[in-house]
């Protein structure tokens, strides 16, 4: 933090004056207010007002010492250096926008180079300083924060492991999120051997069309992180899996399941009077990881008439890792007939009540959502509106407990 | 009237009504059980001659579509899209038994047909 503010102090004088000293080709900020007004000939940058600069950004006595030993070609490009590699990432910690950083970044080109003997030179050297530096900056910025399930994709058909790591986020899909595993196995597979891409772990096909995260929890919440998933590119698995040949077939689904889920809590009301651009800014929120793009529209989602204390139904579905069937949906009202509000273990209870282990036993199953074992005092209608996945349902897996 | 399906018998499923024994898949009378559906043509979809049928409860959408398409003649390079509810399209591995119990009125399911994308 102390030295975020000491940058931060470095804009402020860096939208001053700066001057180059007559010899050196030094870029340097000279106005400091209370100093540069009171220093003699605004014209000529003394060393002493690079040391007053020194003195107001905090730099140690040693440090700004052994800056001023340096020649000046060295100090201004070591400044420059500081400038652009410390700055993003600084600010990567506070904004998750490139188009901040940019901006952050260009505003004191122009008093960087004012008055610059050879502007065009300076120029280059620091565009191609912002490019080195911002480039994997955006790249870095386009990854979710909400990652939790690392991967470790392995290939087949290959001589030798092919590995390619990868943070995934949670609530997105398989097919989504891994073009680059795709391009990364591709480089090294004959043409003609490639086919739909699938996923497996251990044996088992992974569903792309359920979020990332559940499968996770389903299949490997146990083990420990990387995930290590076996891409396929051959053998398609058609009794177990579903075709995606493009992002398009992603999208479908993912808006059937939204309408779907507005069917159960508002009779399809909310989502039938939206438009279809908003519907379309739900899929570009979750595609491009966009939260308040997607919560924009998504909120609305989440309303109720306040008269009715909650949804109409709540959609949720729980899954089994013991079980034959995929899942187990009904209807459930978020508040009882008699007003009283349901909670997850109420759910429990009435769908599936091995879940829940009575006092006398050991606890046997964990009820799982996002990773997290919620408590069975929750109110569903919280948990529905606050734990939902994108696709507006309550994913709950219940899967056994560890064994110690 | 409703007839059965005639499509070749999926896997069996648990039913998904609550059991105390959510465990045990083979040999109960509830595995038998079957929803009515009424299938219903949009646009210029052909109808089809029987419109309710008795399906079984683990039965995939995918395998009530197959079955449409087959009964209609249609080409296999031609799709079809069901709908519930007139406004969404089940997933095809979803059981139209979890269809019934959720969106289900007057004790039948209805689905909506059509080779075109109807509701988006």
């Amino acid at each position: 933090m102390v030295f975020f503010g000491c940058n931060s102090a470095f804009f402020l004088f860096q939208t001053g004056r700066v001057v180059f000293l007559p010899k050196s080709s030094i870029l340097v900020s000279s106005d400091h207010m209370p100093f540069s007004q009171s220093s003699s000939g605004p014209s000529k940058c003394s060393l002493a007002n690079l040391r007053r600069t020194w003195t107001c950004t905090g730099l140690s006595r040693g440090t700004r010492l052994a800056l001023q030993d340096l020649s000046p070609c060295r100090r201004s490009v070591l400044l420059m250096v500081a400038f652009v590699t410390l700055v993003p990432a600084l600010c990567r910690s506070f904004t998750r926008s490139p188009s901040v950083v940019l901006v952050i970044i260009l505003t004191p080109r122009g008093e960087i180079l004012r008055g610059a003997p050879d502007q065009v030179f300076f120029l280059w050297v620091l565009y191609v300083f912002h490019f080195l530096i911002i480039a994997p900056t955006v790249d870095f910025f386009t990854l979710s924060c909400l990652p939790i399930a690392d991967s470790v994709f392995h290939g087949e058909q290959c001589d030798k492991h092919h590995n390619s790591l990868l943070l995934l986020p949670r609530v997105s899909y398989l097919t989504l999120v891994t073009d680059k595993v795709k391009k990364h196995f591709l480089k090294v597979m004959k043409a003609e051997d490639v086919e739909e891409i699938w996923f497996e772990y251990e044996g088992t096909p992974l569903k792309w069309h359920y979020p990332i995260g559940l499968l996770f929890d389903l299949h490997a919440s146990n083990t420990s992180l990387p995930w290590s998933i076996t891409v396929h590119f051959k053998n398609f698995p058609e009794r177990d899996l579903l075709h995606c040949p493009c992002n398009s077939v992603i999208e479908a689904h993912f808006m059937s399941s939204i309408k779907e889920a507005d069917a159960l809590k508002h009779k399809s009301q909310v989502i039938n009077d939206m438009q279809k651009k908003d519907h379309k800014q739900l899929w570009m929120g979750l595609q491009n990881d966009k939260f308040d793009q997607f919560w924009a529209i998504n909120r609305k989602l989440m309303e109720y008439p306040t008269e009715e204390g909650g949804f109409r139904y709540i959609p949720f579905r729980i899954y089994l890792t013991m079980s034959d069937r995929p899942f187990i949906q009904k209807l459930f009202r978020p508040i009882s007939p008699d007003g009283h509000t349901h909670t997850l273990g109420d759910l429990l209870k009435e769908v599936y009540p091995v879940a829940i282990a009575s006092d006398d036993e050991a606890k046997r199953y964990q009820v799982v959502i996002h990773g997290i074992e919620p408590l069975l005092e929750t109110p569903l209608q919280w948990l529905s509106e606050h734990l939902s996945h994108p696709d507006n349902f309550l994913h709950i897996s219940v899967i056994p407990a560890p064994s110690d | 009237m409703s007839d059965n399906a005639e499509s070749p018998t999926e896997t069996q499923k648990c039913d998904p009504s609550t059991t105390q024994q959510p465990t045990e898949d083979s040999g109960t009378t509830d595995e038998k059980k079957k929803i009515d559906v009424l299938l219903k043509a949009v646009g210029d979809t052909p109808i089809m001659k029987t419109k309710k049928w008795s399906v079984e409860k683990g039965r995939t959408v995918q395998s009530l579509s197959q079955f449409i398409s087959r009964f209609l003649k249609m080409e296999p390079n031609e799709q079809l899209f069901i709908y519930v509810n007139q406004s969404f399209s089940p997933s095809p591995d979803q059981e139209v038994g979890v269809l019934f119990e959720c969106f289900g009125s007057d004790g039948k399911l209805v689905l909506h047909y059509c080779k075109s994308q109807a509701w988006g």
